[in-house]
């Protein structure tokens, strides 16, 4: 892996460098997820310019779990290459998935609450819930679109 | 208490939304650049369960941008009632004392989320030029 400088909470840090062209095609998930993980660590309080705190190594930790287990799923490590994970107001963090045939939203909240909620993109086929979801559910349901 | 009457919000009539720069800019650059050019879903704040939005019959897109603490630091999008209660999403008028524009989109969080990044668009001369 390759790394670069960032300043993580005023101190100096390593960030992995991810191949963005690569990332979105066979990237390489733990690559992807750490890249996320620095630059959410990277953001200070009111990074979002309401308010939001400094994100916490609790909810992020839980975001990036629910990545690998994902990838210990039968199709899960290409389902994961394609997320996107990313920083939300008030110390949540997203994992978001976009693709031609399905998306994906799941939120980890700041207060350890997690929801989501996927569909084919017109509304139909949908998933959704007020709690972790099972990652063996969600590749399931992700798998369905590819059959 | 306030001196507003709730209303029913009619379907035709458009809801607007605040989106800070730095908040935009700030999700924009964690996005892959393939995905920049999308609405990202991260724009959409919740207070509690309800999403805050102000309703066209009592403000203008000037009038929601001046309410921020920073105006110039924020740009307007806008959504169509319809298209937001298409996605089976309840909007209700919740007037405050200071803004009898005040509504909610309620319904859960994700699901809104992703509804109205599919049907947000820019207030015309409220964009944010992306950094």
């Amino acid at each position: 892996m390759e790394y670069r400088d960032v300043r993580y909470r005023g101190q100096n840090a390593k960030a992995v460098v991810v191949d963005e062209s690569s990332a979105g095609n066979g990237g390489d998930v733990a690559a992807i997820v750490e890249n996320a993980k620095q630059r959410l660590f990277c953001l200070e309080a009111d990074w979002d310019g309401e308010g939001s705190p400094v994100f916490d190594e609790i909810t992020v930790k839980a975001a990036s779990d629910f990545v690998y287990e994902l990838c210990s799923q039968g199709n899960g490590e290409s389902l994961a290459r394609e997320v996107e994970i990313l920083p939300a107001s008030g110390g949540s963090v997203d994992l978001h998935w976009r693709t031609p045939l399905f998306e994906l939203l799941i939120v980890f909240n700041a207060d350890g609450s997690s929801s989501f909620y996927g569909d084919n993109c017109n509304g139909e086929r949908s998933i959704q819930g007020e709690q972790r979801p099972d990652p063996e559910e969600i590749a399931h349901w992700m798998e369905e679109f590819n059959a | 208490m306030h001196r507003w009457d709730i209303e029913y919000i009619p379907n035709y009539d458009l809801l607007y939304y605040r989106v800070n720069k730095k908040k935009y800019n700030e999700i924009r650059k964690s996005k892959r650049a393939n995905k920049a050019h999308e609405f990202p879903v991260g724009l959409f704040s919740f207070a509690g369960s309800y999403l805050s939005v102000d309703w066209s019959k009592y403000s203008t897109p000037r009038q929601s941008q001046n309410r921020a603490r920073v105006p110039d630091d924020n740009g307007i999008v806008e959504f169509k009632v319809a298209d937001v209660r298409r996605g089976r999403h309840e909007v209700r008028h919740v007037p405050s004392e200071h803004n009898r524009a005040h509504s909610a989109i309620c319904g859960i969080q994700p699901k809104i989320r992703i509804t109205l990044q599919r049907i947000a668009r820019w207030s015309e001369g409220f964009e944010i030029d992306p950094r």
